[in-house]
């Protein structure tokens, strides 16, 4: 990181890690013991660290001129590593939260080892740690490819790559030590809230200034969707963590939403948070990387325009269809139950855009295992959607609400969409930043293909049927009229499922462990000081 | 604001906001004078070899 940075960044970063290692003591002690101190001390660690690394360096000599005619890839590279990490602890978890349901007295005896407190674990791992770091990985490169233009300046890219990963380890250290907002995917506290709210107009700031230097005359469509990601999910984590802490030295607080209100803004967040998250951004990487990994042009340029505005605009109206059956008035459930049968109009547009994309490069996608990832996202990414509109029409979602089947449909969504699309965005990116002609063990993508795809529909597959044994157990009734079965009976039907479930996800994590190797010994194989190998860097903007 | 407000509210402007945005950025999309700028757009990220190719 610090060889790449002149002096006066050098500088900046020193003054930004003092101020890191201040805010973590001021924290520490005004906490003085709990989940915040330990938050604090965190931080304070991580300063005094970057402090240390930058001190010594920030004599050192300056990089060379031309810098600013190559494109600005540490950040990047550090990006992929940690979407690795993240990929490994957050699917690990995962395979043992499932497994802890088919063996529950399997659970140690120690708080932080228990289902509740290691769920969140899981859920913020992924969508935080590997989605987020994916995508803002993802991004910088994109953007930067796209419009033929360095990233805007070199420090704010760091700083929200390490503020960005400082929020994803406080959320996740919290919850084992029992600190949640208990709000689902916005459990972290208010102060790792406020972080991320500052390390997300950063990103944003930074991804238009870099556009504002580009040597395209038209942003390219995986822009816009990177660009829909930032500013709704800024939106989104504002409005729904807006909470009064109960001290300003402790990690509790205490929503301003209260009632069906808060259930409303709740969902409007959880349902955004798919779109946007782990939709729209990814649509970016899909715009991109398909059509690069198999050099053909997006089949309809003008259907994946037309598709943007209706995800953007049928998407943010549909988080009320989670509040079926609830105290929230009918109307707003019918609205929320309308838009999402409406959304799969633009969400089948843009997966029949990709697939189309393919027609006529078939023996690419046979012989190609990366092309093969993106290409069975884009399908998987039609099949979620559609189960999705589907799942929210209120009698559907009589029979599926608060069973499996709502795991089941989000797995299909996040292993089969998002996992996939990163692996093929992996596959591509990391031979390409590091020199590469290929990955080091080719084949191996060929094996996390085959793992990636059995481990996903064994997963979807067996919690659809525990899904709709669930639901009809619960709503079968005896002659007599009362329920024909228990509660507890409807658990011990679960087990074969449970058992399937945690097979699928073990083969989907020895997937990603292998994809991490894989990456390890390409990294490992590359030239110290490496320029990626594509496209010139235009260094005049185009009037 | 009252539920017959917003059903007001929703059946008139709401209606035109969608279908009018919806139709906008159709023509904006589709009219022919773009199609040439799209392609171009369409193409601009694969590398020149590719970019010379037909679809």
């Amino acid at each position: 990181m610090i060889a790449t940075l002149s002096v006066v960044e050098r500088q900046v970063g020193l003054l930004l890690s003092v101020l890191l290692a201040l805010v973590g003591l001021v924290m520490a002690a005004s906490a003085g013991y709990g989940v915040m101190a330990v938050h604090g001390s965190m931080a304070l660690v991580l300063g005094i660290a970057l402090i240390f690394a930058f001190s010594g360096s920030v004599s050192d000599p300056e990089p060379p001129a031309d810098r600013i005619y190559h494109y600005y890839d540490a950040p990047i590279r550090f990006g992929i590593v940690m979407t690795l990490i993240w990929a490994v602890i957050g699917m690990a978890v995962g395979v043992w939260v499932a497994a802890l349901l088919y063996w529950p007295e399997a659970t140690p005896a120690a708080p932080w080892t228990t289902f509740g407190r290691l769920r969140p674990v899981h859920t913020t791992g992924i969508i935080f740690g590997f989605a987020g770091n994916a995508l803002i990985a993802t991004s910088f490169y994109v953007v930067q490819r796209s419009s033929r233009a360095r990233l805007a300046d070199a420090v704010s890219p760091w700083f929200i790559m390490i503020g960005y990963n400082l929020f994803s380890v406080w959320a996740v250290t919290g919850y084992l030590m029992g600190s949640t907002q208990s709000k689902e995917y916005a459990e972290a506290s208010w102060y790792a809230d406020i972080l991320l709210v500052v390390v997300w107009v950063t990103y944003f700031v930074l991804y238009m200034r870099t556009l504002a230097r580009r040597n395209e005359p038209h942003i390219y469509v995986a822009n816009w969707y990177y660009m829909a990601f930032i500013l709704v999910v800024a939106m989104l984590h504002i409005v729904n963590n807006i909470a009064l802490p109960v001290s300003f030295s402790s990690d509790q607080s205490f929503p301003v939403w209260g009632g069906v209100q808060d259930a409303m803004v709740q969902w409007w967040y959880g349902h955004n948070a798919v779109a946007f998250f782990l939709t729209a951004g990814f649509l970016g990487m899909l715009y991109y990387f398909l059509p690069v990994r198999s050099g053909r042009p997006i089949w309809s340029y003008r259907i994946s325009i037309v598709a943007f505005w209706g995800i953007v605009f049928f998407y943010i109206w549909v988080g009320s269809h989670h509040l079926h059956y609830t105290a929230l008035p009918y109307w707003v459930q019918t609205l929320g139950m309308t838009f999402s049968v409406m959304l799969l109009v633009p969400s089948w547009a843009s997966a029949g855009n990709a697939i189309a994309t393919l027609n006529g490069a078939w023996h690419k996608v046979r012989d190609d295992a990366t092309l093969r990832f993106m290409f069975v996202a884009a399908v998987f990414y039609g099949l979620s959607t559609f189960e999705g509109s589907f799942l929210a029409i209120r009698p559907v979602n009589s029979l599926s609400h608060y069973t499996d089947w709502t795991v089941g449909h989000v797995h299909s969504g996040t292993l089969g969409w998002v996992a996939m699309i990163i692996f093929g965005a992996i596959y591509t990116l990391v031979p390409n930043l590091y020199d590469r002609s290929q990955m080091a063990w080719p084949r191996a993508i060929d094996w996390h293909f085959w793992l990636a795809v059995s481990g996903t529909l064994i997963y979807v597959v067996s919690l659809w049927n525990a899904g709709i044994t669930q639901g009809l157990m619960w709503r079968t009734y005896g002659s007599n009229g009362s329920l024909a079965y228990s509660f507890l009976q409807s658990v011990e039907a679960m087990a074969p499922y449970y058992l399937l479930r945690t097979i699928g996800g073990a083969l989907f994590l020895a997937g990603a462990v292998l994809c991490a190797f894989n990456c390890l010994a390409t990294i490992r194989a590359a030239p110290r000081g490496v320029e990626a190998i594509d496209r010139p860097l235009s260094p005049q903007p185009a009037e | 604001m009252s539920h017959d407000t917003l059903v007001a509210i929703a059946k008139t402007f709401g209606l035109f906001w969608m279908m009018g945005f919806f139709i906008v950025v159709v023509i904006l999309a589709f009219r022919p004078s773009r199609r040439a700028a799209y392609d171009h757009a369409a193409r601009s990220i694969l590398p020149q070899a590719d970019q010379d190719k037909g679809p």
